[in-house]
């Protein structure tokens, strides 16, 4: 039987049957023969099936290969696609800045020279006698010369220029440019004060590639790749040596990545070791290595590496770094400052320099060798800087300017023109109200009067909490913001979100309501026990805080002594509905409280409401909405929106002018008499609730106006008045600059009236204050001052005889 | 009864010229020395009495800075451009802020916009902090009748344009 006499056929189940044909050949043959027959047919079956098998794995091959590499090719578009998108839109991702209002330097500023030292300090200026860049200043005798910055204002850019400022008590009384020239009016550069990264805690100032140093690019190519230049994303050897220590040490701790791998890693990829990652890290870093040029990639690792945390905000880039770790710009490191950022990308925690000084000291000296092996940096220059401390700043934020009390204020007033998502990347440069010497000042004197006064009550340390505001009378704006004890720290901001029972600070609306229906300062009110019946039939009786009655008594004293019997009768007087048409007027939103409990401020309001409140009294009759943003521009520094003064007058000029002298009297006579400043021409109202829980203090100077509340976070009892707790912060407050004396205007109506009865009296015979009578000749006189009678006045006896 | 009368009414004529102005008045060391007593501190937003005709131009800020500022934002004013203006006078209120100039002109650039309802509160504002000066109170008038020529008020505009035209200036 011969090959073509046989058919090989499969079944389904794919077993093989041989087919016999007809043949004329003799059936009849030897065993042996048929042996033979019968194993050549066996061979030439089994070559068939090796030969069938060989063409099918070589087809499974084939189409194997065909499908991977459509697949291969699909995977690289898609990976070419997502990394180009990505690394376009991170490259551009920048959050917004927002910026403290710039201070002013003009003949005439009020300002020393250690004030203004502070200043520049605070902004990153280090001393230097020869002021060699920007940065720098150098103070001696009463001059302080400095080398301003160059700066993108509102109205357009400001180089960098060297001013001489001479000061005399106290003020600068004389500012020169470098050729002598006066100048009339400077600014200095604006502080930073933060900036709105993304929810997942990503903060960075972008750098472009001329603002990289070069000593910076150069050495983290030296300390981080030194084949940069040369390879197309990754490194063979640097590959091979990483696995070789891997596999000596039977872990995975070396990656031998290149710079690009390194920035694919934070872009794209997980921290987890396994080969798949490596292999994926390598097939982008050649993507990108042909997508970008070198620069781009290097400029993309400088801003995109992290280095280090703060709380929820994570350091990103060597812009920011430069300020988080040494409060100045990355154009002013010096050598070993940059040596430093340097050692930080191994392990940002590791060496991390706030906790590990000396480990962050170590790595930095061995990468200044490595700047000095490879001729970065010159013999000298690496001595000088291996003799240098770090120089980081004290601790994080403690550097510059970072108020995230103040920076919700600014995030909640930009929410109703920006979204999130605008103000996380767009690169947004926002000019606020924020004046960081007063911001600094209102924080220090809270956290360290908490301190004071819990260790003289024997209170549990930090169990008491405050939250301040501080705004322009005029302009309503807020130079500063306090949201608790603890500054530059992100938390619960008490001052916007903390609603707590206000007391007594809202008795002038009383007042306010009652000199606007025609009463006078003079008017008795009744401080008598009275109770009275709400419409549901519950019964109110309000007590003087002291549990004491006094009768008969002015309107000036009720107020001046928060007293609250002849306050809740005043208030009747008035009407309460009056009374809170009033209060809706002077703050935009109508009281909740609708019983006349409201007269004793059983109200709850946040010291910011309470700060809208109190600056139409401060402003001299004039409603603002407290706000923090002057204006917003593009990264390319074009105005998208100025936020422009807005006020409406709410009362009448000298209705306020007489309400604010009254507040004086508060002040002067009443139950801020205990302020040391009570007497320098101040306006201000205390004000405890129950229980003492909420302890409070309204009040303005000339040019400041203050809110302080004081509690604590469980609301229980803090034994404190508003005159132990809140005053007592404002006190602290004032302390170091003075206060700027409210300025009256000339006024034809002003009487003295004595403070216990509102007799007409003199300073000869009684205790009197001096405030604005409007129907004088109504006054009764008190026997034996020798006060003479108006003529209205014996007008009348002349007719009453 | 006619001679007691007769009397008394003669009284009353000697003490009341022997009075002549007298209130139970007491100084304010601490009142801002206004320049002319035209008008009185505490003045409503009402035009007050004829004032007596006083000089044109204002008294300009004391602070240095204030007064580079306002000349620059006039400047900006006469090339037609209020929103510049606007950022200078606000840096300079943040400089000086009680100085009445500043908000008039504030008030003016806001106008220049079409912004009547900031032109009119800033107006008021400058009425309100221009306290005893005469012609800086006089000039704020003015601004804000101009402000309601603008709002169609007219006869309050020329009411209020005759009554302060001496301080035109």
């Amino acid at each position: 039987m011969t090959l073509t006499d046989r058919k090989v056929t499969s079944t389904l189940k794919g077993t093989y049957l041989v087919k016999k044909t007809p043949t004329s050949r003799n059936t009849k043959v030897s065993g042996r023969r048929k042996n033979s027959k019968s194993s050549k047919k066996t061979g030439s079956w089994l070559k068939r099936l090796g030969k069938w098998v060989l063409r099918g794995l070589l087809r499974l091959i084939l189409w194997t290969l065909l499908f991977a590499t459509l697949a291969g090719a699909g995977f690289g578009y898609y990976l070419d696609r997502t990394i180009t998108k990505t690394f376009e839109g991170r490259r551009w991702s920048v959050p917004a800045q927002v910026f403290a209002q710039p201070l002013e330097i003009y003949a005439g500023q009020r300002i020393d020279k250690p004030q203004l030292i502070e200043e520049l300090e605070r902004l990153g200026y280090r001393s230097d006698a020869n002021l060699t860049a920007p940065g720098t200043y150098s103070a001696s005798g009463i001059t302080l010369s400095t080398y301003l910055r160059s700066f993108e204002f509102m109205e357009g850019s400001r180089p960098s220029q060297q001013v001489k400022i001479t000061f005399q008590n106290a003020i600068i009384s004389r500012v020169q440019a470098k050729d002598k020239s006066a100048i009339p009016l400077i600014r200095l550069d604006p502080a930073t004060i933060g900036s709105f990264f993304p929810s997942h805690g990503e903060d960075r100032l972008i750098l472009t590639p001329e603002q990289v140093p070069p000593l910076l690019a150069e050495g983290l190519k030296a300390i981080e790749d030194r084949n940069f230049d040369e390879h197309r994303g990754f490194s063979v050897t640097g590959i091979l040596r990483a696995a070789w220590v891997n596999l000596r040490s039977g872990t995975r701790s070396q990656g031998g990545s290149t710079l690009t791998q390194q920035l694919v890693k934070s872009y794209f990829l997980s921290n987890e070791r396994t080969y798949t990652r490596k292999l994926r890290e390598v097939a982008m870093a050649i993507i990108l290595e042909l997508r970008f040029s070198k620069e781009d990639l290097l400029t993309a690792y400088i801003n995109e590496i992290f280095l280090g945390q703060n709380g929820a905000r994570a350091i990103h880039g060597f812009g920011l770094g430069a300020q988080f770790y040494f409060n100045k710009p990355i154009n002013e490191l010096a050598v070993h400052e940059i040596a430093t950022m340097i050692s930080i990308i191994r392990g940002p925690s590791y060496y991390n320099p706030f906790r590990h000084p000396e480990r962050a000291l170590a790595r930095r000296n061995r990468i200044l060798d490595t700047f000095l092996a490879d001729g970065l940096i010159s013999n000298p220059k690496h001595q000088d800087a291996i003799g240098s401390a770090l120089g980081v700043v004290a601790s994080p934020n403690s550097g510059g300017a970072y108020y995230p009390a103040f920076m919700d204020i600014v995030r909640a007033e930009l929410s109703e023109r920006y979204s999130a998502s605008d103000l996380r990347s767009q690169g947004l440069r926002i000019f606020t109200t924020l004046k960081p010497r007063e911001q600094e000042n209102a924080q220090k004197a809270v956290t360290s009067t908490l301190q004071l006064i819990e260790k003289e009550r024997k209170l549990e340390a930090g169990s008491l909490q405050a939250a301040s505001v501080v705004t322009d009378t005029q302009t309503g704006e807020i130079i500063g913001l306090v949201g608790g004890r603890r500054g530059r720290v992100d938390g619960f901001n008490r001052a916007l979100n903390a609603k707590r029972t206000v007391g007594s600070v809202i008795k002038p609306v009383i007042v306010l309501a009652a000199l606007e229906s025609g009463l006078e300062w003079s008017t008795l009110v009744n401080d008598t026990a009275i109770t009275m019946t709400s419409d549901s039939g519950e019964l109110w009786t309000p007590r003087n805080y002291d549990g004491k009655t006094r009768g008969e008594l002015p309107m000036i004293r009720a107020l001046a002594m928060s007293l609250n019997l002849a306050m809740v009768d005043l208030g009747n007087t008035v009407s309460l509905g009056e009374v809170q048409r009033r209060f809706t007027d002077l703050t935009g939103y109508a009281p909740r409280n609708r019983y006349p409990s409201f007269f004793l401020g059983a109200e709850s309001m946040s010291p910011l409401q309470l700060t809208e409140l109190y600056g139409n009294f401060a402003s001299g009759g004039f409603h603002t909405t407290p706000k923090s943003v002057i204006a917003v521009l593009n990264e390319r520094g074009q105005p998208l929106s100025h936020h422009p003064f807005d006020l409406t007058q709410s009362i009448r000029p000298e209705t306020v002018a007489s309400l604010n002298r009254g507040l004086e009297i508060v002040m002067s006579h009443g139950t801020g008499r205990s302020s040391p400043f009570a007497k320098q021409g101040v306006a201000g109202k205390t004000g405890t609730s129950n229980d003492n829980r909420d302890s409070w203090y309204a009040g303005f100077d000339n040019s400041k106006l203050s809110v302080v509340w004081v509690g604590r976070d469980d609301n229980k009892s803090t034994g404190l008045t508003g005159t132990s707790g809140a005053l007592r912060i404002w006190n602290n407050m004032q302390v170091s600059k003075g206060v700027d004396p409210i300025v009256h205007s000339p006024a034809d109506n002003l009487v003295e009236i004595e403070f216990t009865t509102g007799m007409r009296a003199a300073k000869s015979c009684a205790d009197v204050v001096v405030i604005p009578i409007r129907q004088p000749d109504t006054l009764p006189i008190k026997p034996g001052c020798g006060v003479r009678k108006t003529f209205g006045q014996r007008l009348r006896s002349i007719f009453n005889n | 009864m006619n001679i007691k009368l007769c009397i008394s009414l003669l009284c009353v004529i000697f003490i009341g010229g022997c009075a002549g102005n007298q209130r139970p008045g007491v100084s304010d060391s601490r009142a801002s020395s206004g320049q002319s007593s035209g008008q009185s501190s505490g003045s409503s937003n009402r035009p007050q009495a004829q004032p007596k005709p006083a000089k044109v131009t204002p008294t300009p800020p004391k602070n240095s800075a204030a007064k580079l500022l306002l000349a620059q934002a006039d400047t900006a004013i006469t090339r037609q451009a209020p929103d510049q203006a606007i950022v200078l006078l606000e840096r300079a209120i943040r400089i000086d802020p009680r100085e009445a100039l500043l908000w008039m002109r504030l008030s003016r650039a806001h106008l220049m916009q079409g912004h009547t309802t900031a032109a009119s509160q800033h107006a008021r504002k400058a009425i309100a902090l221009a306290g005893s000066d005469s012609v800086k109170t006089g000039q704020a008038w003015l601004q804000m009748a101009e402000v309601l020529e603008a709002q169609g008020e007219r006869q309050q505009a020329a009411s209020l344009r005759r009554r302060y035209a001496p301080y035109r200036g």
